[in-house]
């Protein structure tokens, strides 16, 4: 694999209050996976899963706990920012929030160019001229907006701007961090368009994180489902989504409105109650709580993913045995 | 007919001119019925929601129009103490976000029979509790008499959500304005909420107002529902009648932008072109006609009237032959 994960995990200290001991969130439980280039994984999963913190880990927002990863040969964790500069022109990041995410001082051409200076990917001025004039065709926004200061522009234009400058230096992957969820249906879908057509153009490898299982279907080759910082079931996202294995997976799926698009899913019994706290967890499977399937081995050992077929792995005792 | 809203309008004065946020809505709801109102950001749906109980502030906003009629009562001429008692007593709403609807230094018990004693002066204070202990159980939170003790960030999200509506529900309204209720929560907890909504409706005969972005909810939830634009109603109707084929160009684009699980990995899929136009600066016409596929001259020159149709269902287009027949 191109880009290769091995048992990452990222915990928070907590409490330490007066009253209270000190504890841990386990934010990422030891997490694994690969990526080819020019392919898309979805990471998919309920808010507090660790879906933004995987990303924060691996674009060097934030130390790791453990782990590895390995960008070709390139090591991705464990360097100073100074050793991470480089690596920035190959990863890149869009975040979920147009509105806070660009600096509402400079103008839309300076969030352009900022990235290029930095990184001094393009020295000369023209070059860097001829860039954002490149760039805005390629996201789809007119020249005018060169000039204009990110308040002017709606939510979807930013938007567009934060994919323009994660472009800027010519990534070979991009991590977007719930890039829809901000935006209006409408918009949504210019958007989402706009990231299928780019991935075709540039051969862009995505880490695309959403919580919506539709949108996942819609950009992903395959889609990995996060609980509780770990993947409960990952492989192929059409093979995921018409025969899910893993039971938080398919009350997740049931869990998406019976429109005029949905597919034959069965419908399940919604799942009850909310994921447990990620502070000091217990030590079986992490979704025992609220299983329909449990059973008293799943208290005890927590399940490793295993394949269930060359393309799907789920991590479930009842599943797999 | 529990609520008859007649040609409501909702403007505010602003530092540019008036805003009109809401231009001309008719509806109306009947006691166990659940109408969705569905539209973008800035399409009127919320400003709507909160002039039904006139929650604006009077300036800058300005609700004018025939009536809103809540069992005959009109709420446009109602006076101070009669909107009171309308609101809460009558209509009550729950928002998009638990987290900033409840008071975050109050116990969420003292929320619920506060309601309870503002509205019932006679009413002890711990009789007004035990109704707020009943009020969460009747929601479906466990323990209720430890729940009543806690504060609001000591609940997740769907907890919150189930104590809005608990607040809601304890003085008995006629109908539940819901804004967005489950837009800041996850799919899983989505549905629990949703299902409890739709339990209070069918126990209570509750008429509920459901305000959405997502069109494949309502699928799910509203008899009816009314598709708004720039502050206008677009197309209303059936939700099964609307929903298979929908008559205005934009109530069909925007069931075309649903993704679908199913579709074919990295196909693009439709998506409608260009931006809602500012408020301030509404088109000559039809406000559609930027982004319409369908628009001809006729449509930049005059703004089309709501008009019925022989299924009963309301469209404001000139040119629903041609939609209809694509």
């Amino acid at each position: 694999m191109w880009l290769q994960v091995e048992g990452l995990k990222k915990d928070f200290p907590v409490g330490a209050g007066l009253f209270q001991k000190p504890g841990f969130v386990h934010a990422l439980r030891g997490v694994s996976f690969g990526l080819e280039k020019g392919e898309t994984l979805a990471v998919v999963g309920e808010s507090g899963c660790g879906k933004s913190t995987l990303a924060r880990c691996l674009v060097g927002l934030m130390p790791v706990t453990a782990g590895r990863a390995q960008l070709g040969e390139e090591e991705l964790f464990g360097k100073t920012s100074d050793q991470w500069l480089p690596l920035r022109r190959k990863i890149q990041m869009v975040f979920q929030d147009p509105f806070s995410s660009l600096n509402p001082r400079l103008t839309i051409a300076e969030v352009l160019e900022e990235p290029m200076l930095l990184l001094n990917s393009h020295p000369d001025a023209v070059i860097r001229a001829g860039k954002i004039r490149e760039l805005l065709e390629k996201v789809g926004l007119p020249q005018t907006v060169g000039p204009r200061f990110p308040h002017e522009l709606s939510g979807g234009q930013r938007q567009r701007v934060g994919i323009a400058r994660a472009l800027a230096v010519g990534p070979e992957l991009l991590i977007c961090d719930e890039p829809v969820s901000a935006l209006d249906v409408s918009i949504q879908a210019q958007i989402l368009n706009l990231f299928l057509k780019l991935q075709k153009d540039l051969g862009l490898a995505l880490i695309f994180i959403t919580h919506d299982l539709r949108v996942a279907g819609l950009v992903s080759h395959r889609v990995a489902v996060f609980y509780l910082g770990e993947i409960v079931e990952e492989g192929r996202t059409a093979e995921v989504f018409t025969n899910p294995r893993h039971p938080y997976t398919k009350s997740l799926l049931s869990s998406i409105p019976r429109g005029l698009h949905s597919p034959d899913l069965p419908v399940i019994k919604p799942l009850e109650g909310e994921p447990p706290s990620p502070v000091n967890l217990p030590p079986g499977c992490a979704f025992y709580s609220r299983c329909p399937q449990r059973e008293d081995r799943c208290r005890e050992n927590n399940p490793q993913l295993k394949p269930t077929s060359p393309t799907h792995r789920i991590a479930c005792w009842p599943e797999t045995d | 007919m529990l609520l008859d809203v007649k040609d409501l309008s909702v403007d505010f004065q602003t530092a540019e001119g008036v805003l009109s946020a809401v231009k001309s809505v008719s509806f109306h709801i009947d006691r166990g019925e659940t109408l969705a109102v569905v539209g973008e950001s800035g399409c009127g749906k919320s400003v709507l929601a909160l002039s039904l109980c006139r929650l604006h502030n009077e300036p800058p906003a300005r609700v004018h129009g025939e009536a809103v009629l809540i069992d005959g009562e009109n709420v446009l001429t109602a006076g101070p103490d009669r909107l009171r008692d309308i609101r809460g007593k009558r209509v009550a709403y729950i928002f998009q976000d638990p987290q900033v609807s409840l008071n975050p230094v109050m116990r969420v018990g003292d929320q619920i029979a506060e309601a309870l004693l503002v509205h019932n002066p006679a009413l002890t204070r711990e009789a007004a509790l035990q109704k707020a202990i009943e009020g969460l159980r009747q929601v479906k939170i466990a323990e209720p008499e430890k729940r009543v003790t806690e504060y609001p960030h000591q609940l997740s999200g769907g907890m919150r959500q189930r104590v809005m509506i608990a607040m809601a529900m304890v003085l008995q309204p006629a109908l539940l304005v819901a804004d967005e209720p489950t837009t800041a929560l996850d799919v899983s907890v989505q549905r629990q909420i949703l299902d409890l909504i739709d339990e209070k409706k069918r126990e209570h005969s509750l008429a509920v107002l459901f305000i959405t972005h997502d069109l494949s909810l309502v699928y799910e939830r509203a008899d009816r529902l009314m598709v708004m634009y720039l502050g206008r109603v677009v197309e209303a109707g059936d939700t099964a009648t609307v929903m298979k084929q929908p008559h205005h160009p934009y109530t069909k684009a925007l069931l075309q932008s649903i993704p679908s699980l199913t579709a074919e990995p990295g196909k693009a899929f439709y998506s409608l072109a260009g931006e809602v136009p500012n408020p301030m600066a509404r088109p000559k016409g039809c406000a559609f006609q930027n982004r319409c596929a369908y628009a001809v001259d006729h449509c930049r020159e005059k703004e089309p009237p709501l008009e019925p149709f022989p299924d009963g269902r309301l469209v404001a287009c000139f040119e629903v032959k041609r939609v209809v027949a694509s």
